[in-house]
């Protein structure tokens, strides 16, 4: 079969970490070639790389239809005919649907609608579908808007489609109008990169299927040649990468509970417990409402249903300032956006969160006290550089993120939530913040891990909370749990 | 000291640009370089610099108001009628109808900008409009100028000998204010984080808005002295007083180092910026340029600060750190 696109020891490093390893990645033309793994196993980065948004490290490789492309970028990608399909659709909401399918096409003269309209009906027609053309975009159905992305993509000749997770936002008859459209493209031949953490989608559809974990490309093969099991294996891998730790004792006493809490249309009926001594990891898939339960929790969004106790007595918290009373912590996914005050310095950083332990006479911030505060957070988390009047952006992203772990333990809290608290950090720092999350536990406060990584999860919780699809799938003791068994429960 | 150099570079910078403007002036005119002019210098701008200080905090927090020179005009107007008419005849009462009046103004802009979250710019040129509207609509061209000898000499003393007017000492002791308070209280800590990370300072129980309605108070409040001292220096009032001041502030602010990115300020900076304003300007009226010239120069040095502050707010690699974070989950 004809190949279409060929890549040869691709590979990405983002300031020293690497995403994608040697990745040779081949479609064929009239395939689905499905890519699975783990959030973080470098699909988004493969696709970055393939429309040209990311640049690869020398000495890869990108041929489409056998001719060596050097520099990808967008345009180029694009006029190669590869067109990828986001979850988040960019179409443009106040425009028609036949406008959008045709918008950018290079036409001449005046704007013509009806010649925008012909052009849309006969792609339409092509795919077999029937659709109001004069509908505004913002009105009709998401799933309707993903068939116009698809559109669109045709009217620009695309001869590769990318579909990310095409089928998230969709009814299950639209599942079936969009497995129909697949096949046809198929027939026309077309090749498709097919994402998606879906299984039953995988074995319906593709043609062959290619597991990725760690920025390396495990396997490709037929699909026939798997089944759901053997996938789960290949994507989880063997090897555990960090040391559990021990847990500690649990005396069985209840420090935090959440109950039926439900904030529509994130999550609903989300129950949880940790009691003294225990780290709880919650994990699931990305988009599974993990970080929306936290944010419920700690008063940025609004709960429609469902408690929250902290030692037997029900938390009232209508806002951060609330739960910061309360002693409810939130340690946020992007500490770049939701955290850190970048200009402003070490000190002034970690003191923000509790300002009554440095007020002096006439209620003035005491330099004094709170440069010994900073100190204090310095050396207990060893930042580097040592020095409380640093602006925070000049340290590293892992120095950053202990500088805002500091923040939230200078708040003395009772619950803390850390969200995906190692992302962007290194190999070291991200022992040193799994031993200290323990020695939390130890010291009595409940700890809540939210994170995509599974090694991370099981290495550090007592318990693991699985959620899939705003909803909980499962929970597990960390003495039972395997990766195979967290992902039998976040995939469907 | 080698770290406190690193942290007031910009500082130092501003200081050796007016030292050497200085020097130039004095070439070119032969009589420049002299206490008498430093004074003249402090004297001449200390109603701006009273009010960058507002301004500054504005500007921290991604904020402008634009409407200064207007709110200036309405309490020097005000204020001036009511000494006229015998309804203010002490200095406190004239300070505080000053400073409530200049506040109650800020509020609204403030409230406008927090409660209904429109643009400061777009809103702020609204209320400069609806001020000077009303101004013109109830005063028409006519200046009061009758204004008593008690009032005229607020602005006018020049205590301690050192040939530096009231208004002088009253701007230094508004920027020891500004320091406590931005360095040493809870609420100016809040508007500088504001400044850095509105989304951050929300997630530590701040509310933005309440800081953004606080520093266009502070604001109002030194439009408020700005407007006593104006019709007290000059000794009238008229509705076009105050006209065009916006841009001076706001380029003081930006030269002395504060950036529209927030979280930054500096208060000898934006003192600094002022001078370097004023020494411009009287350099060029004692070296005989002509008087179209300088507002070129105003304007071009206002663009000049700014795309320095542009390009030195993109070299900390604020945008490749977030993209790591956003990308790697793991290693």
């Amino acid at each position: 079969m004809e190949e279409l696109l060929t890549t040869r020891n691709l590979s990405k490093t983002y300031s020293g970490v690497r995403v994608l390893q040697n990745v040779d990645f081949d479609l064929r033309a009239g395939e689905v070639h499905a890519l699975v793994g783990e959030n973080g196993a470098g699909k988004t980065t493969l696709i970055k790389i393939l429309t040209g948004v990311v640049r690869p490290d020398a000495g890869g490789e990108i041929s489409v239809g056998g001719v060596p492309v050097p520099n990808m970028t967008p345009l180029k990608s694009r006029q190669m005919g590869i067109s990828a399909i986001y979850q988040d659709i960019s179409l443009f909401s106040n425009l028609s649907v036949a406008e959008n399918i045709c918008a950018g096409l290079k036409r001449k003269g005046l704007h013509n609608a009806r010649s925008v309209r012909d052009t849309a009906r006969g792609t339409l027609a092509q795919m077999g579908l029937d659709m109001d053309l004069d509908a505004r975009m913002g009105d009709v159905s998401l799933g309707q808007q993903q068939l116009v992305a698809i559109a669109r993509a045709i009217t620009f000749n695309a001869k590769i489609l990318i579909m990310d997770e095409p089928t998230a936002a969709l009814s299950s008859g639209e599942v079936e109008m969009l497995y129909d459209i697949v096949k046809r493209l198929k027939a026309k031949g077309l090749g498709i990169i097919y994402i998606s953490h879906k299984f039953d989608e995988i074995f319906a559809i593709a043609d062959r299927v290619t597991v990725l974990r760690d920025g390396h490309l495990i396997e490709t093969g037929p699909v026939s040649a798997y089944n759901r099991q053997k996938l789960i294996n290949l994507i989880a891998g063997k090897e555990l990468l960090y040391t559990p730790y021990a847990r500690g004792q649990s005396g069985g006493e209840r420090l935090f509970e959440v109950e039926g809490l439900t904030c529509e249309p994130h999550f609903r009926d989300i129950s949880f417990h940790v009691d003294r001594g225990e780290v709880l990891g919650i994990t699931g898939l990305v988009g599974a409402g993990r970080s929306e339960v936290a944010q419920c929790v700690f008063g940025l969004l609004k709960p429609d249903a469902g408690t929250v106790r902290l030692n037997g007595r029900v938390l009232g918290i209508r806002n951060a300032r609330d739960a910061i009373r309360e002693g409810v912590c939130y340690l946020p996914e992007d500490r770049h956006t939701q955290g850190l005050f970048m200009p402003m310095s070490v000190r002034e950083n970690v003191n923000v969160s509790n300002y009554r332990k440095v007020l002096g006479r006439f209620r003035l911030i005491s330099p004094r006290a709170e440069n010994a505060a900073a100190l204090a957070y310095i050396s207990s988390l060893s930042v580097k550089p040592a020095l409380p009047d640093a602006p925070v952006h000049r340290l590293s992203g892992g120095n950053q993120q202990k500088v805002l772990v500091g923040r939230w333990l200078n708040a003395e809290p009772r619950v803390f939530i850390a969200d995906e608290v190692t992302s962007g950090v290194d190999v070291a720092v991200k022992a040193e913040i799994h031993r200290l999350l323990r020695s939390l536990a130890d010291d009595g406060i409940a700890v809540v891990l939210i994170s995509s990584d599974l090694d991370e999860v099981l290495a550090v919780s007592d318990r693991i909370v699985v959620m899939r699809r705003g909803a909980l799938a499962g929970e597990l003791e960390a003495k039972d749990a395997t990766q195979e068994r967290i992902l039998e429960l976040s995939m469907l | 000291m080698r770290a406190l150099i690193r942290k007031s570079k910009r500082e130092l910078l501003l200081i050796a640009v007016i030292a050497m403007l200085f020097v130039v002036f004095h070439l070119i005119s032969g009589s420049f370089l002299s206490y008498v002019t430093l004074a003249n210098v402090l004297s001449g701008y200390a109603i701006y610099g009273i009010m960058a200080i507002g301004m500054m905090l504005i500007i921290s927090t991604g904020n402008i108001d634009v409407s200064v020179g207007a709110q200036l005009a309405v309490v020097s107007m005000s204020v001036s009628a009511l000494v006229d008419g015998g309804v203010i005849d002490s200095v406190p009462a004239a300070v505080l109808f000053s400073a409530a009046i200049g506040a109650a103004l800020g509020l609204a802009n403030g409230l406008l900008v927090s409660a209904l979250k429109l643009p400061a710019i777009i809103v702020t040129l609204g209320t400069m409009n609806i001020m000077r509207g009303i101004l013109l609509l109830v005063a028409g061209s006519s200046w009061n100028t009758g204004l008593p000898m008690w009032f005229k000499s607020i602005a006018r003393t020049v205590p301690f000998d050192l040939r530096l007017k009231m208004t002088v000492y009253i701007w230094l002791i508004l920027c020891a204010a500004a320091y406590f308070h931005m360095y040493r209280t809870v609420s100016g800590r809040k508007i500088l984080s504001v400044g850095a990370n509105p989304e951050g300072a929300r997630r530590i129980g701040y509310s933005p808005g309440a800081s953004y309605v606080l520093t266009f108070v502070i604001t109002g409040v030194t439009c408020g002295i700005g407007g006593l001292l104006y019709s007290s220096n000059v000794g009238m009032a008229q509705p076009i007083a105050g006209l065009g001041y916006e841009m001076t502030l706001i380029a003081a602010v930006v030269i002395g180092g504060t950036s529209f990115t927030g979280g930054k300020i500096s208060i000898l900076g934006t003192f600094l910026g002022v001078v370097l304003l004023s020494v411009i300007e009287r350099g060029m009226v004692i070296s005989k340029i002509p008087v179209y010239w300088q507002e070129l120069v105003k304007g071009a040095v206002i663009i000049i600060a700014i795309s320095l502050s542009a390009l030195s707010a993109v070299a900390p690699g604020k945008g490749r750190g977030r993209r790591v974070s956003g990308e790697v989950s793991r290693g």
